[in-house]
């Protein structure tokens, strides 16, 4: 896998790294496709962006993520350099009148799209905004059920996460799949787009099974899934929750049957961002399991310059805001070289080409929510591993 | 304009500021530094030392604030003074220091321009910093970077700054489109950079702008301010109004003062005499109103640490402590403080609305005088107004302000005609009422003129609540009935009720009228029927009006109130009867409802005490509309179908005793009714089978659950008993609730693990009942709601029955799980519920009645009921009431023999035990 790695077409990076990590349309085609929207812009017109972050909140994380997101927009329109863009930031502070008020106040001011808000409240809020003003929101949440209504969501889900591991498992013959989530919020929809993107790629779900977050009788837990695992030919198990004690504990019971280096044993496969919890990485039973990341190449580059810039290192999600920025920076770029005047038409964002990111390259998809490549890594050491690289495009 | 011409003045308390914010010294300071060099950027260096200066003239001003809360409109200047040598220091700096010109080019100029509040000097402790960036054309990547620089040090300086960049033109074709961009641009300050390029942004704006459309920006600032009213006289906002945006709030001030200015140009308010549109007397309700206001915004912010509005129930103690409020009497010093909110608000709201209309009024274009005349003519020829009243732009105006005036009989008649024509009153008849409202005096409202037509306004035109809207906000209605004026815009601080108490009074006869016009005849049957029957209505809009007048008073105010009655009445002119009978229903107003609420209805001697204090139909029939309007005038929410019912089922049950001479269906036959029933619903059943069945229950099990509940227990009495636990939860639409009956063995504390189990599952128990059955079974039921107050939905009632049996057979024990999750929500904690026991021992015949009074949280029920299990109490039904924050558990019980709890002694030890466990369970959130 390390020499993979090595072999990977350096001229690309170098190229990407010339051009100051801004965004390229991919291949760009031109789909010259009739406009929709009565937006048009003037061929010189100034594009003005309202950047909507909560830097002001009162909760200090929330206010961190913020002024990262609110930093990182403000060195993507650096990097653009001369693009006839114009920034306006808003501090929402993580409330959603702010937020409705913000957007009001944007439009009043002319802007042509919004790039934010953060918190999936606070997207929710503007939605209805954004649908009767038509106006397009690019929203660093990751929460799918905001998309649509002119809102992009660019946040890094789940959803993809699954599809990206469970195609990588049929590729590796694996086609069975048990469920293990924990009742919250938000599992219903989650087990509902898993199941979905399990039978859309062929596989078979085995079973699911439910812990809750009010009782702790984890082991009657773990021994039902042991029995459903063993009785229905399961290849892996899925565990969809975000990293906590539980995971740990019941993959400890279940490790006689999931030790997934030897051959015939049942795959874990982590759907959230494992690799960042140093606990999980750690935990014997979870060595061997499967999670998928994204393309962490060029973060290194970014976050350097980041810091040189502005004197303090970023939320990991900062780079949200600079992929959104960039992405806008993009369409003025194709708007000028092809001289079309919608460059804000749900069409020219959804590209199925794609664009590359600091995380790797990603796409709007019709439904408005992003496509991320992402790599497929194991844990080994209490580390992740490249077992597949993130690709440099679509397929 | 120019800070040159209008310097900041501060007043006295606040002159040390500037000596601490001197400009030139601390830019000479952050210049020192720099040379020098220790460690850190120029944007690091800068910063440190503009914090500290920050952090000194803040606190400064804060501390003399925090003493003297009263301070608060002299330091809105200080505040200002503050932003303004903060901002205009990082201005020099960043111009001349960080991006210095040697030689400009035309485009590379920059001013900065404080618009907005901050324009007008106008800074609580955390306002936001509005900032208008003006360039000459097309922004240069100088002027981004000079703009960049300054946001990002006002940012790290933890400044709210909403800002904007625009060239001259582009402000111009702004303030012309946007009403908004236009009113922020009217209050216009010049802080620093190139003073030329603000002076042309003024003189344009009053040349192209404002001049000449002075009618649109009022007609549109009228419209904004209707909308923002609509959007804050949403329910949540009433009891917690918005010091900014709320009715009679800080932004109906400044919209006068925006109209003044862009209309007669002027700056203060007092200049507004001049012009005829205020009154010496208004100024001085309008200073009142103002300096309250801005104490109130000022608090709230030091108080919250950031610019919060919003005067949420958690905010209004300590405000109210800090200002000097305190408790008295019947008053708290919280309710006194808001109640005195409420008047200015209401002053500010009602004044400012008639005074922008006469503004409105004068600057609408006139027609022409002959087809005025003609116009007018023709506008009162379709609609039965009297004499001396005229229509203005349709609505009921005054047509001679002098002889109005004369006859004070017209103050009252211009609110019955603006009934009778359906017309809306204009503002300056209504300011007319309020100028003149000291002829409303002890000789008018006895005078039978007056009160006739005062009834007539409720008898007659099907429309009370608006006459009695219009007559209370001019302050009509609190002099006709001085009685009434201690109420208006007075709090109840606590959680359940959601108006003022005034403002519930209209609400209540909203009710009755929306019932009276068949409008509400799907939801309150029983109440409509009653109506449609006959009844003395000028009796029951009279108790309705007077209801709550009480309160407030150091005394009951159900007593206070019907004595008080007494007087108003005979002032209206009532017969002996009807005075008896308008006091006898305020008396008992809360009567049927508690009853209802917090009695059990299928015990006979709960009825009968009931038709004994009610006597007879009459007063039953009139006390049920009267409890049914006043329930639905608390707020939106608070009626539902399962207190319909339980009125519904108390009216049915008295009304049979009453009518029936006072002898109830005796038990026994009831008892038969119901084994009759339940035999016929069982069908498809061997008779054998239902001889068992029905030999099962006891008297308690018939009388206590409907036939449908019943037949489920019989169901489930079928079902193999291979579990230790056999359960049914399903909708009981009739109810608005969900229904739980559980069938397993008894024992003494099953209703304490049940209640437990459900508490853990999240869910509210509003009604239970559990009976033993003859082979020593327990038939549980439970009526539940979710945290919203509606039934389960059904897609999630699989998870809580999974939920409470896991509960059940798991070895949690719910005490020390339920303790996080009940922990008082921190905005409730400063709503005072004292804990009440009640022991009562004939209100049944078989049972002791417990009645504990105290704030509801989550398993209440459960550490209720496991104190009474742990002193040998049986519990044989829990019903509980809850409103807002406050719960009324009451349970049947009777003692290990079966008997009432007779000794006084057990009885206050049990009262104890019962107030440590609700102690022991009450922890207060983060």
């Amino acid at each position: 896998m390390i020499s993979e790695m090595k072999n990977y077409p350096t001229r690309f990076i170098n190229y990407v790294l010339r051009i100051l990590l801004i965004i390229i349309l991919l291949n760009a085609c031109s789909t010259n496709l009739v406009s929709t929207t009565n937006n048009v812009i003037q061929p010189d017109e100034t594009i003005k962006i309202a950047v909507l972050t909560p830097f002001g909140a009162q909760e200090k994380k929330l206010s961190y993520i913020g002024k990262s997101l609110r930093d990182a927009a403000l060195l993507a329109k650096q990097d653009l350099g001369n693009l006839n863009l114009q920034l306006k930031i808003y501090d929402t502070e993580g409330r959603k009148d702010i937020s409705i008020d913000s957007v009001h106040s944007a439009i009043n001011d002319g802007a042509h799209i919004i790039v934010g808000p953060f918190l999936p409240e606070t997207t929710k809020a503007i939605s209805t905004i954004s649908k009767s003003k038509g106006i397009k929101v690019i929203s660093f949440s990751n929460d799918l059920t905001l998309a649509g209504n002119n809102i992009f969501v660019i946040g890094d889900t789940s959803v993809n996460r699954a599809e990206k591991l469970i195609k990588y498992s049929l590729e590796q013959k694996k086609y069975r799949f048990g469920i293990i989530s924990s009742i919250n919020n938000k599992y219903n929809e989650l087990e509902n787009s898993i199941r979905d993107k399990v039978s859309r790629n062929g596989g078979i779900e085995t079973f699911s099974i439910n812990y809750t977050q009010e009782l702790e009788n984890l082991s009657e837990i773990a021994r039902e899934a042991r029995k459903k695992a063993i009785n229905t030919n399961t290849d892996a198990i899925i565990f969809t929750d975000d990293p906590n004690k539980k995971i740990s504990l019941l993959a400890a019971e279940l490790q006689d049957i999931t030790n997934s280096t030897e051959k015939g044993k049942i795959q874990i496969i982590g759907l959230s961002r494992w690799d960042l919890s140093s606990s999980i990485l750690s935990e014997s039973s979870l060595q061997g399991s499967w999670i998928a990341i994204p393309d962490t190449r060029f973060r290194a580059i970014y976050e350097k310059r980041f810091v040189k810039k502005f004197g303090y290192r970023p939320h990991v999600k900062s780079s949200l805001a600079y992929d959104a920025i960039a992405v806008v920076g993009a369409l003025i770029r194709k708007r000028d070289v092809e001289q079309n005047y919608n460059l804000f038409d749900t069409n020219e964002i959804v590209n199925s080409n794609g664009f590359i990111g600091i995380d790797g390259i990603f796409r709007f998809k019709s439904d408005q929510t992003t496509e991320k490549e992402l790599a497929i890594a194991t844990i080994e050491r209490n580390q992740p591993n490249i077992l597949k690289l993130s690709p440099n495009k679509f397929p | 304009m120019s800070d040159a011409l209008n310097p900041i003045i501060l007043s006295k308390p606040f002159i040390g500021l500037e000596k601490i914010l001197n400009e030139k010294d601390l830019v000479k300071k952050i210049n020192k530094e720099d040379t020098k060099k220790n460690g850190g950027g120029f944007h690091a260096i800068a910063l440190s030392e503009l914090k500290n200066v920050k952090q000194q003239a803040t606190e400064l001003v804060a501390e003399k604030l925090r003493k003297r809360p009263h301070l608060a409109p002299s330091s809105l200047s200080a505040y200002t003074l503050v932003n303004d040598r903060i901002l205009r220091s990082i201005a020099k700096l960043v111009l001349e220091k960080m991006f210095p010109l040697v030689s400009p080019t035309k485009g590379e100029s920059i001013s900065v321009i404080a618009v907005g509040g901050y324009g007008r000097a106008e800074m609580a402790p955390y306002s936001d910093v509005d900032l208008l960036f003006l360039t000459p054309y097309k922004q240069t990547a100088w002027g981004e970077n000079v703009i960049e620089s300054i946001l990002y040090l006002l940012w790290d300086l933890g400044l709210k700054v909403g800002y904007s960049v625009r060239n001259v033109e582009e402000s111009i074709r702004l303030a012309k489109s946007d009403i908004t961009i236009r009113t922020t641009l009217l209050e216009n300050r010049f802080i620093f950079g190139e003073s030329r390029l603000a002076r042309e942004l003024d003189t344009r704006l009053w040349s192209e702008v404002f001049k000449n459309t002075a009618s649109e920006f009022i007609s549109e600032k009228l419209k904004e301010r209707d909308l923002r009213h609509k959007k804050q006289g949403s329910e949540r906002y009433l009891l917690e109004p918005n010091v900014k945006e709320g009715k009679g709030g800080l932004r109906d001030l400044q919209n006068l003062y925006w109209i003044s200015k862009y209309v007669y140009k002027i700056e203060r308010k007092e200049d507004l005499i001049g012009f005829n549109i205020f009154s010496a007397n208004d100024l001085n309700i309008f200073s009142k109103a103002e300096n309250f206001l801005w104490t109130v915004r000022c608090a709230l912010h030091l108080l919250s640490d950031r610019a919060n509005e919003n005067l949420s129930f958690d905010v209004q103690v300590p405000i109210a402590k800090s200002l000097g409020f305190k408790n008295t009497g019947g008053l708290l010093g919280v309710e006194k403080f808001m109640q005195n909110y409420f008047l200015h608000a209401k002053n500010v709201g009602e004044l400012t609305r008639i005074l922008l209309a006469r503004m409105e009024s004068q600057h609408v274009k006139e027609t022409p005088n002959i087809l005025k005349k003609i116009k007018k003519k023709f506008e009162n020829a379709d609609t039965n107004i009297e004499k001396g009243f005229s229509l203005t732009h349709g609505r009921l105006n005054v047509e001679n302000s002098e002889t109005f005036v004369k006859d004070p009989i017209n103050l009252i008649k211009l609110f019955q005609n603006g009934l009778k024509s359906s017309r809306l009153i204009h503002p300056n008849a209504l300011h007319l009422v309020t100028r003149n409202i000291d002829l409303v005096d002890e000789n008018f409202i006895k005078s039978k003129e007056a009160t006739t037509i005062f009834l007539d306004l409720f008898l007659n035109y099907g429309d009370p609540e608006r006459a009695l809207r219009r007559m209370n906000e001019v302050g009509f209605l609190g002099k006709f009935i001085p009685e009434f004026e201690r109420i208006v815009g007075m709090m109840q601080f606590n959680m359940y009720h959601k108006y003022t108490v005034d403002e519930h009074t209209i609400q209540c006869i909203k009710t009755l009228a929306q019932i009276e016009q068949g409008s509400l005849r799907e939801d309150l049957p029983l109440a409509s029927k009653i109506l449609a029957d006959g009844v003395n209505r000028k009796v029951l809009y009279i108790a309705l009006l007077l209801h709550d007048i009480g309160k407030g008073l150091p005394e009951d105010h159900s007593l206070a109130g019907s004595q008080i009655a007494k007087l108003v009445t005979s002032r209206l002119s009532f017969d002996k009867e009807e005075r008896e009978l308008t006091s006898w229903l305020i008396r008992n107003h809360l009567l049927m409802s508690d009853i209802a609420q917090k009695r059990d209805l299928s015990d006979p001697k709960t009825i009968k005490d009931f038709a004994s204090t009610v006597k007879s139909a009459n007063r039953l029939r009139l006390l049920t509309v009267l409890t049914v309007c006043d329930i639905r005038g608390v707020g939106p929410d608070v009626w539902n179908n399962w207190k319909a019912v339980m009125l519904r089922t108390l009216f049915a049950k008295t009304i049979n005793v009453l009518k029936e001479n006072f002898e109830a269906i005796s038990r026994p036959e009831q008892v038969n009714h119901a084994k009759f029933a339940l035999r016929k619903a069982l069908t498809g059943w061997s008779e054998d089978k239902i001889l068992e069945e029905i030999n099962r229950h006891y008297t308690g099990f018939y009388l206590g659950l409907n036939c449908e509940t019943q037949s489920v227990f019989a169901t489930l009495g079928r079902t193999k008993a291979t579990e230790e636990i056999i359960s049914k939860i399903e909708k009981d639409a009739s109810r608005d609730a969900t229904r739980a009956c559980f069938l397993m063995e008894d024992h003494p504390g099953l209703f304490s693990r049940l209640a437990g189990a459900i508490a853990l599952a999240g869910a509210n128990v509003i009604d239970a009942r559990t009976y033993t059955t003859a082979d020593g079974y327990a038939t549980a039921v439970f009526w539940l709601q979710s945290k919203n107050s509606t039934p389960f939905e059904e897609n999630r009632l699989h998870h809580l029955n999974q939920t409470i049996r896991n509960a059940l057979k798991g070895e949690i024990i719910p005490r020390d799980a339920l303790k996080e999750r009940g922990k008082i929500r921190k905005k409730e904690k400063d709503f005072k519920v004292p804990t009440n026991i009640t022991f009562d021992n004939e209100g049944s015949e078989i049972y002791t009645i417990i009645e504990i009074d105290t704030r509801d949280r989550l398993g209440l029920l459960h550490d209720l009921a496991r104190t009474l299990t742990n002193n040998y109490i049986t519990i044989a039904s829990a019903i509980i009431a809850t409103y807002g924050e406050q719960a009324v558990d009451t349970f049947y019980v009777k003692d290990l023999f079966g008997l009432k709890l007779y000794s006084e002694n057990k009885r206050i030890k049990l009262a104890e035990k019962l107030k440590d466990a609700v102690e022991a369970g009450t922890l207060i959130g983060s």
